[in-house]
């Protein structure tokens, strides 16, 4: 047995000689990289280029060496760069994004990118020196979180003709991403969005269940306002969410939300989508227009951008206003001196837009001008 | 030498004045002897190509209302309003086209009418101002201007009665309603602001009378009265005569014949008052509006003249009397004054722009006329600032000629490019009073060059000019390279309608037998 276990060993380290010793090396181990000494293979370097401003300074830069084996000569070959964030694993890759167009996919956000690489001028060929094949600023590259990510790069050479892919290498390094995350900015984007929605329904002021076409309308208005993709189901998931828990909601917990983490110009989204549902309820009554204005109050929205939204959405949306008077910054305790001055400073905007090329423009100016003209002889009948 | 001419082309009447050998305007009366004539059009069904226009016209709608036209002065500058007629679309240019064609016709048998002058509401836009132009040069008149209505009726005052002071001109006519405030000094007119209504006039009040019509009619038989054009045409003649006689007196009686048979009503005129209170109320509100543009009070007016058929019904004198205190003025027929001015204004027009067209006498006449009027409306451009409240940029339509600036007048503003590399600005040039880009008109829109490879921020000097010919007059220029966009264009001047357009639409009218 144990002559038999020497004879073995001594064959296969014989044939093992013979084929590394061999000229011809290259091709019997082409199948069998991990031996081959040209085998190609790719490294990342992080640096800093002093020329640009602080915060875009840093650099990668991507080269390859090695074998690119061929079936024939004169191939002429793309190379190709993947990034994966592995940080949990490579099971559980995380996407890199780009916020550069130049370093996307056609299809989604995700970092790829692809240049020519040249022809190959013979089969297995090999490319002596490290060639760079990629340089971009780090600070273009999106993580779902923030801090120390593993990164892995995947270089591939690819047939130009087919796509076919060549030979490929991968090099894992460190990278510290110093700001927030795409999954926590979109977290936090969702709680901003789940606020607005919340007053939304708020200015319903229904009770549930909400009709089957508003949480459909309020699932679209998200899925259109994160910032990133947003599939139908979750959407509506948050949307039934919310009008489960709808009698428990709270106009001050939502404002406060929404001032605290959201942007300046989401006080305004919500403004807008509270007006649109208000829209879609066929009818705008008294209570909820009040309640509207609460919400803008809250939102420390003023008054005559509020009064501007609440005419350009209300008006085009078709609905029916019951007390358009408020529409027009009208109330019933106005003296006669600011009653006047209010209903003809909006005369004179609504006459302007008139003879608007639109028509529907058009039209809701001569509904206004109506409304005027009938408001004032109402409250002059009165008077008299 | 031809006539120089004015022209008031009206929502219900039109009518023709020249100037007479001493500068002078008079009416020109038409084939009928009437001094004005109903802006109707009737195409006749029996003989092709033959168009009624004036009186026929109206006496012929009943007939047949799919083949008239009326009130064709509210739909100029739409350009997706048609008539059809035997397979032909007539524009609103075409058939306003036949309205004038037909007054040239009528008043040339004289001396030939070349050089007119056409008034439109002084609240008409760029679109319908080009409109209206067209229309002229349609019908074979050389357009030498476009004069605002009150203007043209402060012109007519201004030269032939004792006008002096501050002026209030209260125009109610057939379709529209305009309000100007102007100062008078002997013969000099000076223009303070505009303001006016675009579907506010006589047939508006026709259409009160025809709801009182159905409303009475409706209780008696629970029936629609109108049930087609034909019934329709019917009673808007019916309550424009019914409109007339409550103007002289207290209440007219009518039988209404319906198709579930008839009923007699009775109309007084408080019913009548009441009914078109709101659309009083509207005149109301663009006096006040008006005289908040002139910075004046009620107390500032000296004089209210009063212009357009409109202005006979007595509760519109009493309302002007009640506000300001005294008797509005209605010294010349208020029909005619409109297209008296626009004679003026044309000689005037002809006196500064080809002198050797106008005749020693007229010359004369004019001399001591001086008019300075004003923007009618604003114009701007696009631009997009930060905004202050949330810090980002927001797309905004920035004034930079005010509306009742005097003429002639030049505004700059200075605006900067927005991002890095930025090789071309779409240049805008908007029409309206608004912020908000989604409720202005957007005349013109041009793309500027810019050099390549510069920072964001570069200062682009926007300046537009407005001469008193009304040829207005946009530069972009870009400070870093002095690269300059220019813009040019005149009120009216290249119309809405392109040359081929214009010359396929005078062949149709030209073709077509007009009486």
């Amino acid at each position: 047995m144990m002559v038999g276990i020497f004879v073995t060993g001594c064959v296969l380290a014989a044939g093992f000689a013979a084929v590394w010793f061999s000229p011809r090396r290259g091709c019997l181990l082409q199948n069998f990289s991990a031996f081959d000494r040209f085998r190609f293979i790719c490294r990342v370097e992080q640096w800093t280029d002093e020329s640009l401003p602080s915060g875009k300074d840093q650099v990668f830069r991507v080269k390859m060496i090695g074998r690119i084996p061929t079936d024939e000569d004169n191939v002429d070959t793309d190379m190709q760069l993947e990034i994966q964030d592995i940080t949990e694993g490579r099971s559980h890759p995380q996407q890199v994004l780009s916020a550069d167009e130049q370093y996307r996919g056609e299809e989604n956000a995700g970092f790829r990118f692809i240049q020519h690489n040249g022809t190959v001028p013979e089969k297995n060929s090999v490319l002596a020196r490290w060639v760079t094949v990629a340089q971009f600023p780090c600070h273009i590259l999106r993580f779902s979180h923030r801090g120390r990510r593993k990164l892995m790069f995947c270089v591939s050479v690819l047939e130009a003709e087919t796509g076919r892919k060549l030979t490929a290498a991968q090099k894992t390094i460190e990278y510290v991403y110093c700001s927030d995350g795409y999954r926590e900015v979109h977290s936090r984007r969702c709680d901003i969005l789940k606020s607005c929605l919340e007053l939304a329904v708020f200015s319903c002021g229904k009770t549930p269940p909400f009709s089957s076409d508003i949480q459909s309308r309020w699932a679209a208005w998200l899925q259109e306002k994160s910032d990133i993709f947003m599939a139908a189901e979750e959407a509506m998931g948050m949307v039934e969410q919310i009008a489960e828990n709808a009698s428990a909601l709270t106009i001050e917990a939502s404002a406060e939300t929404l001032l605290a983490y959201g942007q300046s110009t989401d006080a305004f989204l919500a403004l807008e989508l509270a007006l649109q549902t208000a829209g879609f309820c066929g009818t705008v009554t008294l209570e909820m227009y009040q309640r509207i204005t609460r919400i803008a109050k809250m939102l420390q929205i003023r008054q005559d951008r509020f009064m501007a939204m609440a005419q350009k959405i209300l008006l085009s949306s078709g609905c029916h206003i019951e007390e358009p008077s408020y529409l027009l910054g009208i109330s019933p305790d106005m003296d006669e001196a600011s009653f006047r001055k209010r209903l003809n400073e909006e005369y004179r905007k609504w006459n302007a837009r008139v003879t608007h090329p639109d028509p529907q423009i058009r039209d809701q100016a001569d509904t206004i001008l109506t409304l005027i003209a009938n408001i004032r002889t109402q409250r002059f009948q009165t008077c008299s | 030498m031809s006539t120089i001419a004015g022209i008031d082309l009206g929502t219900t009447f039109s009518a023709l004045a020249r100037l007479n050998g001493i500068g002078r305007p008079e009416i020109v009366p038409n084939c009928e002897g009437e001094r004005i004539t109903p802006s109707a059009i009737y195409f006749e069904e029996e003989e092709a190509g033959m168009i009624r226009v004036g009186l026929e016209a109206v006496n012929c709608r009943q007939l047949n209302p799919e083949r008239a036209v009326r009130w064709i002065k509210r739909h100029m500058g739409d350009q997706n309003w048609k008539k059809s007629i035997d397979g032909h679309e007539w524009t609103p240019q075409e058939i306003s086209g036949l309205i004038l064609k037909k007054l040239k016709q009528d008043c040339s048998i004289e001396s030939p009418i070349q050089d007119v002058v056409i008034s439109v509401p002084a609240h008409f836009d760029e679109a319908r101002r080009k409109a209206t132009m067209d229309a002229g040069t349609l019908a074979g008149l050389n357009v030498i201007g476009i004069v605002n209505e009150p203007v043209a009726a402060a012109l007519y005052y201004a030269t032939t009665q004792n006008v002096n002071g501050r002026v209030l001109v209260y125009d109610l006519g057939g379709g529209t309603f305009d309000v100007t405030i102007l100062d008078i000094d002997g013969q000099e007119i000076n223009i303070i602001c505009s303001q006016g209504d675009h579907a506010l006039g006589g047939v508006d009040f026709d259409k009160k009378i025809i709801e009182l019509f159905e409303k009475a009619y409706r209780k008696e038989h629970n029936a629609d009265l109108i049930q087609n054009e034909q019934d329709r045409a019917k009673y808007e003649d019916e309550a424009e005569d019914v409109k007339k006689t409550l103007s002289r007196r207290n209440s007219v009686r009518k039988i209404l014949y319906g198709a579930a048979g008839s009923v007699r009503v009775e109309i007084t005129r408080e019913q009548y008052v009441k009914a078109i209170e709101p659309l009083i109320a509207r005149t109301e509100i663009l006096i006040e509006v008006a005289l908040e543009e002139a910075k004046s009070s009620v107390s500032d007016i000296q004089k209210v003249l009063l212009v357009g058929g409109s202005t006979r019904m007595p509760v519109v004198q009493q309302r002007l009397k009640d506000k300001f205190g005294f008797e509005p003025e209605i010294a010349v027929n208020v029909d005619e004054c409109v297209s008296l001015g626009a004679a003026i204004h044309a000689g005037l027009t002809l006196l500064r722009d080809n002198p050797k067209k106008v005749s020693k006498g007229i010359a004369a006449g004019l001399k001591e006329v001086r008019l300075r009027d004003v923007c009618n409306h604003s114009y701007g451009t696009i631009c997009a600032p930060i905004d202050e409240e949330t810090g980002r940029h927001v797309i905004r339509n920035s004034i930079i000629l005010q509306k009742n600036t005097p003429l002639p007048c030049e505004a700059t503003q200075t605006f900067y490019t927005m991002s890095d590399g930025q090789t071309e600005l779409q240049a805008t040039i908007t029409q309206g009073e608004d912020e908000d880009p989604d409720f202005v008109n957007k005349i013109a829109t041009e793309i500027f060059d810019l050099p390549a490879d510069r920072p964001a921020n570069q200062p682009i000097h926007v300046r537009y000019s407005y001469d008193v010919n009304q040829r207005m007059h946009c530069q972009f220029l870009d400070e870093g390279s002095g690269r300059t966009l220019e813009v040019e264009f005149c009120v009216g001047e290249n119309g809405q309608m392109a040359p081929a357009e214009i010359k396929q639409a005078a062949e149709a009218i030209n073709s077509a037998t007009v009486q």
